[in-house]
């Protein structure tokens, strides 16, 4: 059964300290809650967090000066996290493939600097994660139900929309999760310090999801994004209305997360609003590329 | 035969190379003002082999480090590493001296703890520990790290270039609406 899953790996970490950690970010088209069973399987996994105070070193977060080695280890942490609750699929030149366009978006993206790592998640549900410092997931239900690189490009932009907004560090914030980042900090060798934090942060990305305003905001970032490296942009809205479209006609996309998120069409209206503003830009659709590249999902399934 | 100078044409003379004088003394100080500098404000900063981190890296720069600047190149600053050349995004660095020892700015909080090194030099717990610790597999993460290794700087610019599509390729125009 199809779900689409939004979920939110992580970020978080932060700033308020020499360490600190940003980014991360889910995405998905959806919503932004529950994901249903598998969003069940991660939370349990994790435990929540602690949690008080969101402080001046809360609101330091966002400040440039992350150590980004630090934020890299909580990116593959969350990493671990998911990819022990989902099998990677063993795909090397469909990996490739995603990594590569993945990549190509990432280059015209605003953190270009970020080491992005892409990978494929073996499961027929929808979704994509996104960690810090670029751990970005897609599901093989996703990449099933898209038509050509530009629906690829465009969900993948999406997550990088909220690894450069710095989307996973708000919603750890906003969950109180600055002490806990502080408490793992200073005493840094404190391997459960470190591991609360991973685990609140996971739980954050995960259970709670980003707000509407956050997905709304990732959307529009996705679109620029897309634009700059020369994708249609208009492939991604094409592949959230069949998302919705799955919802609403009981094709295996209704219940679960999406039922709770009805925003699938209001992001679609502000995304065409957006591009109309930008005066419908063009670009690359490359059915043929993608077609080639994810013949193995089609002869598989 | 010997010309004799008049006194006019000494100091006429005398003129000239005082001129030519201050002259290669205003070439040198221009100089010395391209020699422009800049000084990593971040914790810790990868200088990249090129626009991007598809590129891979040159080296790492910690913060309060002193980069000649080799070139401006829109956001990227082109500067020297260890007698490399590499990029960093300009949000990373300081045009002024920062000391490596505040990191006042790095805390968020205005407040300084009078340290010298970040949670990582001294030591934050690796990914790897942590899955350790939860006892979880972290064959998953190697594998997308391998996945990610495996892509190589020649091969993501030959598929950017055959798609058309990359940095610096602004989509065209739109023959239908979006969204259609």
């Amino acid at each position: 059964m199809t779900r689409w899953i939004k979920q939110k790996l992580l970020v978080a970490v932060t700033a308020a300290v020499p360490v600190a950690l940003f980014v991360g970010a889910p995405m998905l088209a959806a919503g932004c809650k529950g994901l249903g069973t598998m969003t069940d399987a991660i939370g349990q996994s994790i435990g929540g967090s602690t949690g008080s105070a969101i402080s001046a070193a809360g609101r330091g977060m966002k400040a440039a000066s992350l150590d980004e080695r630090d934020e890299h280890e909580m990116g593959r942490s969350v990493a671990i996290v998911v990819t022990n609750k989902y099998r990677l699929l063993v795909d090397s030149r469909l990996n490739d493939y995603v990594t590569l366009v993945g990549l190509t978006v990432a280059m015209s993206s605003p953190r270009p600097d970020y080491d992005y790592c892409f990978g494929i998640l073996d499961t027929d549900e929808v979704g994509a994660f996104s960690g810090p410092t670029g751990y970005i997931l897609i599901t093989r239900g996703a990449l099933a139900r898209m038509q050509d690189e530009s629906e690829l490009a465009g969900v993948l932009a999406h997550e990088i929309g909220h690894v450069a907004l710095h989307h996973g560090l708000e919603a750890v914030k906003n969950a109180g999760m600055t002490q806990a980042f502080n408490d793992a900090v200073n005493t840094s060798k404190e391997l459960s310090q470190f591991g609360q934090l991973v685990d609140g942060a996971s739980d954050v990305i995960v259970n709670k999801g980003y707000s509407r305003t956050q997905e709304s905001a990732a959307d529009a970032e996705a679109a620029k994004y897309l634009v700059a490296a020369g994708y249609l942009p208009g492939g991604y809205v094409r592949f959230l209305r069949r998302i919705e479209a799955e919802q609403h006609g009981g094709g295996g996309g209704g219940g679960g997360a999406m039922s709770t998120h009805p925003g699938s069409r209001e992001r679609v209206t502000a995304l065409n609003r957006q591009l109309a503003d930008m005066g419908s830009p063009g670009g690359q659709s490359l059915k043929d590329r993608f077609q080639r590249s994810t013949a193995t999902l089609r002869r598989a399934g | 035969m010997r010309r004799e100078r008049t006194a006019g044409q000494w100091r006429g003379g005398w003129r000239r190379g005082r001129t030519i004088v201050w002259g290669v003394a205003a070439l040198l100080g221009a100089g010395a003002a391209f020699a422009e500098d800049v000084w990593v404000k971040a914790p810790r900063v990868e200088v990249l082999a090129g626009k991007g981190s598809v590129y891979g890296t040159v080296g790492t720069a910690m913060k309060g480090t002193k980069l000649p600047v080799v070139a401006r190149e829109g956001k990227w600053i082109k500067v020297e590493l260890n007698g490399k050349a590499g990029y960093v995004l300009e949000g990373a660095i300081s045009p002024t001296a920062v000391s490596a020892r505040d990191l006042g700015d790095a805390l968020g909080s205005g407040e300084s703890q009078g340290v010298s090194t970040s949670a990582a030099a001294r030591g934050l717990i690796p990914a790897e520990k942590f899955g350790e610790a939860r006892n979880l597999d972290t064959a998953g993460l190697k594998q997308l790290e391998e996945g990610r290794k495996r892509v190589t700087p020649q091969q993501w610019q030959e598929f950017a270039a055959a798609g058309k599509v990359g940095p610096g390729k602004p989509a065209t125009a739109a023959s239908n609406p979006p969204g259609k």
